[in-house]
């Protein structure tokens, strides 16, 4: 179900005006899992993070934390991530629509490097959001999404500018 | 720190030093060189103003 969640985010990112979008299916990446963080480097995905200005997190809750897998891809890369925008969408068949794993990946993402934005977008009770062809049944969400992909685009906009001509320790 | 900076590898311009990242060593040449307080060694992180790029290094002692 938190393919229907990333799909909906995707279009709704794309309906905004100069913004380059690509969907990453973490459990379609041929990353190895016989070690860990940068040794398992995946030079397509290096690429795509370098490129972006900004991420949006799709994930899934599984007893109150994140798939091993969306931590082991996250942990491939670091120099790409550095003060760049991120913002999580939690997804969970319960109430409480990934709050837990929203909360436990924070951590993870600050040491990333990554600048997590305060809006987050809760997916509850996700089995009724959505019909079998992965439209959203409940339009009361996309008020939300317009909030999230707001602050998020200001933050990844704010943070371009930082890193390109903001020296760390100010100028000289 | 190194003082000297960088250029971007893709579009030749030169680039912005916006962050210094504090990583684990991955040599033991860098483990000797930590100390207590740092905890740890330093990655120069830079963007290209041009075409977003962003490249990193390690940092050297001047």
């Amino acid at each position: 179900m938190s393919e229907h969640a990333a799909e909906l985010m995707r279009s709704e990112i794309e309906k905004r005006p100069g913004v380059l979008t690509e969907l990453i299916d973490v459990g379609k990446l041929a990353i190895p899992v016989d070690d860990a963080g940068e040794a398992v480097k995946d030079p397509e995905l290096s690429e795509l993070m370098n490129r972006a200005d900004g991420l949006v997190i799709v994930a899934p809750e599984y007893n109150h934390g994140y798939p091993g897998l969306l931590k082991h891809v996250l942990d491939t890369n670091l120099q790409e991530y550095i003060h760049k925008a991120v913002g999580i969408v939690g997804v969970s068949a319960g109430v409480f629509g990934g709050a837990r794993v929203i909360q436990n990946l924070i951590p993870v993402l600050r040491e990333l490097g990554l600048v997590t934005i305060f809006w987050d977008v809760n997916f509850t009770t996700v089995q009724s959001r959505f019909d079998e062809a992965g439209r959203l049944t409940d339009e009361s969400f996309l008020p939300r999404i317009e909030k999230f992909l707001d602050e998020l685009f200001w933050m990844a906009e704010t943070l371009r500018h930082g890193r390109s001509h903001l020296p760390i320790g100010g100028p000289g | 720190m190194t003082p000297a900076g960088m250029t971007c590898p893709k579009c030749g311009t030169e680039m912005n030093h916006q962050a210094d990242k504090l990583v684990h060593p991955t040599t033991r040449d860098e483990a000797a060189s930590m100390t207590a307080a740092l905890d740890g060694v330093i990655e120069e992180v830079f963007a290209c103003p041009s075409c977003g790029r962003i490249e990193s290094r390690r940092a050297t002692a001047e």
